[in-house]
């Protein structure tokens, strides 16, 4: 398989003078047609790394150094100018909230129309029958009526199906999926995860995942990136995370999600939060809240070591 | 859509009802005769009690009060104590230079207000959008008056460009003597929809919609022409119906300044003469144009924005 | 050895919470410069109302018609009026009235807008529909015609304007009040402190009343603004505060009679009146972005 999108060391954060890193030293690649996943709790720096391999950092935000390489091709030196021929057509973004990420004053039609408008040449009539076209690949009932609904008018799971069609519309060569299914019902989740699979597969393409939800790296992904605090803790196939992790935050999120058949199982917590930037620990970024924790690890941060061929990870004390 | 014009109706009517009441009742509860203020410090008091009689002064007040509305419901207010003519027609003849003064005053006011807002918005924490949001904040401290006497002072006696009373004799003439009361009354309301337009563009783009508009790579024109203004100067038009007893407020005192014809100087004309029907038609009048605006406000707003519909 | 661990983010947390402690509220108020300054420039002109007759460098009502209509000069700064009045001091007394009118019909309005919103939004139903009903009725007569024909009808005297001033500023008070009322009742806390059988006084004090002191600050000084134009406005039209008692609003009256003599005679006591109104609705802006974080992201 070859690599499609490739992220080099890229560090990003706020502010010019008082610096506060956000992401720092975030290395992964993405090849086509895999799908992988971005685990972490919230505040970790998921979103942050997508948006920006989408150049959709918020203002305050920017990015201090590194390459973001999408098949061979610098984005990050990029204008937004530039950026609007990538963005939709080439890489293609969905969010986790589906109420409001559709505009409410236009028709889904308009909104699925816009994407085919600035990146095709196709006419009005091609742009409906296309429209019409990826509503269907969606499992949209009666998509030609759907095309004159406002978003107020459908299901959770609708808009989020919209939002994909929307994402579809130019067959973009990576789907970054910002916890697609957070907001929906379980039932609908599955729908959702099913079909963003069933679509990959169909047009081989590739998917980020981001979650905090390890069923649904389980569900839907090859390879997982574990990130805490900005950075990259873990890497692995999504079989052997699953197997034996290697980092403690790795171990402690999956020991504290539920599983089926067990259900006087008590949950496992991981004590404590996700660091602030303001006052980032010493040393390993994680060792406030780690079990293993010793002397070594409030000293001295350790580095993204590369265990085997497909395995890397950030820690003194891996749980070998 | 229809259930909620007839809604909204119905909500309008008794509010309405209420104000008739409460202007009908406040100019008689409080203490003054309007006969003996008409006849003079010199009247006999016989004199007075006449036309007490004659003003009808004397019945009851619930029976002044259930005759009033009785004749309000066929579109009569009643006669002018003091030259007899109809109230009715007498605020019908001064009604369009108040109306071509307020709608004047808007369109000034969402010219400089919106571009304004949206551009101090585009540029929030930035030195122009402090600036800007200062100077909205003096426009919003200072007293329609004043700003008119500042203006006649600038541009009438200093500058000579524009005529400080009165309202002119054919269409050009006319809007020279408009700009000026018109310009009074827009820059006050300017400051306040451009504060407006700031913050609701500022609510606007940082919705989750706007990034899914910019994620789908459409240019950044697009993106704020389309998704962020529409969004934003939809809630902007409900402030012109807010702001509306403000603007006639400004309306009225504007008119004084300028020595224009209009409701507000035939009100403050009627004050000074006590000339209860016409004060008492005027106020109606201002209030029903109030709810009125109130009431389009709300059913335009409701028309263009899909989301209050389904409500 | 895990000890150090638990020691280290605790302390930071500590220290932030001890600086927390110390009213954020007004931390984040002292950061607003444009804030600050008005703050000060409020508090200097009460200082200077208070001490009117120690600062005013003549008696306000000193007539003096060998010199009328004279520009600034060393003797008088802002110049003299047509009776020859000191401009100056003039001004100065007429921030009492100001400042007067202003805070007695602010806090009138502010304590009973506030009753009737908290009544009206706790109780709802009827109590609620007669409230509101009769606000919107008052807010649907421009205040400065309602004041015209009270104070016409009644005679004008400073306790009538007040008042006027008072019943205007009412309806958004009770507003406010109505909708946080309405808020906090919603929330679930509340909800279940009621259903656990609170006094409706318990909730009112523990829950409703502290919720809603921001607001009532924050409206008091955009209140204050408007209370002051209100009264200026009136005066202007010779039907508020009468001659001689000076006021910003008959001196501009005044002035504006002889603005072709002497233009200025219009113009400094505008001056005034803008710097106090600007300053009270900055004061309020500060308030709002310091009590309410949320809001202020977007002002």
């Amino acid at each position: 398989m070859t690599t499609l999108l490739e992220v080099k060391n890229l560090n990003a954060g706020l502010g010019e003078g008082d610096y506060r890193s956000l992401l720092d030293q975030i290395n992964f690649t993405v090849k086509k047609g895999e799908a992988i996943a971005v685990v972490g709790e919230s505040g970790c720096g998921k979103s942050m790394t997508a948006l920006s391999i989408m150049g959709l950092l918020p203002r305050n935000i920017k990015i201090k150094s590194g390459e973001i390489k999408l098949e061979g091709v610098e984005l990050t030196s990029k204008s937004q100018k530039e950026m609007n021929e990538i963005r939709g057509k080439e890489i293609a973004m969905i969010f986790q909230e589906p109420l409001t990420s559709l505009n409410p004053s236009f028709t889904i039609g308009n909104q699925i129309a816009e994407v085919l408008k600035y990146h095709t040449d196709y006419t009005a009539e091609q742009i409906k029958e296309k429209s019409i076209e990826v509503l269907k690949q969606v499992n949209m009932p009666d998509p030609e009526e759907k095309l004159k609904a406002y978003p107020h008018e459908l299901s959770g799971g609708m808009r989020q199906r919209v939002m994909i069609a929307m994402a579809l519309a130019c067959h973009p060569k990576i789907l970054i999926a910002d916890e697609p299914t957070t907001a929906l019902d379980v039932t609908i989740q599955a729908q959702i995860l099913e079909l963003i699979t069933e679509l990959q597969n169909k047009f081989n393409m590739s998917i980020i995942m981001i979650t905090h939800d390890l069923g649904v790296v389980a569900e839907t992904c090859q390879r997982a990136i574990v990130m805490y605090a900005g950075q990259i803790v873990e890497e692995s196939s999504v079989e052997e995370l699953f197997e034996k992790p290697l980092h403690p935050y790795t171990r402690g999120l999956m020991l504290s999600a539920p599983r089926l058949g067990n259900p006087k199982e008590k949950l496992h917590v991981i004590e404590g939060t996700v660091p602030d930037p303001d006052d980032m620990p010493k040393g390993c970024r994680f060792s406030p809240r780690c079990e293993f924790a010793t002397e070594k690890c409030f000293a001295e941060e350790p580095p993204l070591e590369q265990v085997d061929k497909s395995r890397r990870v950030r820690c003194w004390h891996k749980l070998l | 859509m229809f259930k909620y014009i007839i809604r909204r109706l119905l909500v309008a009517i008794p509010t309405l009802f209420l104000t008739i009441t409460l202007i009908f009742f406040g100019l008689r509860v409080l203490p003054g005769d309007p006969a003996a203020a008409m006849l003079g410090d010199n009247a006999t008091e016989s004199a007075v009690e006449a036309l007490r009689e004659k003003m009808g002064l004397n019945e009851p007040l619930w029976k002044q009060y259930v005759d009033y509305l009785g004749s309000l419901l066929q579109g009569d207010l009643g006669y002018s104590f003091i030259s007899n003519a109809s109230v009715s027609s007498q605020l019908f003849s001064v009604f369009p230079d108040t109306l071509k003064l307020t709608l004047a005053g808007i369109f000034f006011g969402c010219l400089i207000g919106m571009p304004l807002g949206i551009f101090s918005a585009l540029r929030q924490n930035t030195k122009t959008d402090g600036f800007l949001r200062f100077i909205s904040m003096i426009g919003v401290s200072i007293p329609p008056f004043l700003l008119g006497i500042y203006m006649i002072l600038i541009f009438s006696l200093k500058l000579n460009l524009f005529p400080s009373n009165g309202t002119g004799q054919g269409f050009i003439d006319e809007l020279h003597h408009l700009f000026l009361p018109a310009l009074t009354i827009g820059l006050i309301l300017s400051a306040t929809i451009m504060r407006y337009t700031r913050s609701s563009m500022l609510d606007e783009i940082n919705q989750d919609y706007i990034r899914t508009a910019r994620a789908k790579g459409i240019p950044e024109r697009i993106v704020v022409y389309k998704h962020v203004l529409r969004n934003t100067l939809i809630p902007v038009i409900t402030i012109i119906g807010v702001q509306m007893t403000g603007l006639l407020s400004g309306a009225v005192i504007t008119e004084a300044i300028f020595s224009r014809p209009g409701l507000g100087s035939l009100a403050l004309g009627a004050i000074t003469t006590r000339d209860f029907p016409v004060l008492q038609g005027a106020l109606i009048l201002f209030s029903v144009a109030v709810v009125a605006v109130n009431l389009l406000v709300d059913i335009s707003y409701s028309i263009i924005n899909p989301k209050i519909r389904a409500k | 050895m895990a000890e150090p661990a638990i020691q280290i983010p605790n302390e930071q947390t500590e220290r932030k919470k001890k600086e927390n402690v110390r009213s954020p509220e007004w931390a984040a108020f002292k950061k607003n410069k444009l804030g600050m300054a008005a703050l000060w420039v409020l508090i200097a002109i009460t200082l200077i109302a208070i001490a009117a007759p120690l600062i005013a460098p003549y008696d306000p009502y000193a007539q003096n018609v060998a010199n009328r209509m004279q520009g600034p000069s060393a003797a008088h700064w802002l110049g003299t009026d047509s009776y020859g009045r000191d401009t100056l001091s003039r001004i100065i007394y007429g921030s009492r009235t100001s400042l007067l009118v202003g805070v007695v019909s602010v806090a009138l309005s502010g304590i009973i807008g506030f009753a009737a919103g908290i009544i009206a939004g706790y109780k709802g139903g009827k109590i609620d529909d007669v409230i509101m009903r009769v606000l919107e009725s008052i807010q649907s007569i421009p205040l400065l015609l309602l004041g015209l024909m009270v104070l016409v009808a009644a005679g004008s005297n400073l306790v009538t304007l007040i008042l006027v001033i008072t019943v205007g500023l009412l309806p958004s008070c009770a507003r406010i009040a109505r909708g946080t009322t309405i808020d906090i009742k919603e929330k679930e806390f509340v909800k279940a402190a009621i259903s656990m059988g609170s006094s409706t006084t318990r909730i009112l004090f523990h829950h409703i009343l502290p919720n809603i002191m921001s607001s009532l600050l924050v409206i008091s000084a955009l209140h204050m603004t408007s209370a002051i134009m209100v009264e200026a406005s009136l005066s202007f039209l010779g039907i508020g505060v009468q001659p001689p008692t000076p006021t910003w609003g008959n001196m501009i009256q005044d002035g504006f009679k002889y603005v072709t003599l002497n233009p200025t005679l219009a113009v400094y006591p505008g001056i005034a009146l803008i710097i106090v109104s600007v300053s009270f609705n900055l004061v309020g802006d500060a308030l709002r972005d310091a009590l309410d974080p949320h809001l202020s992201r977007k002002r």
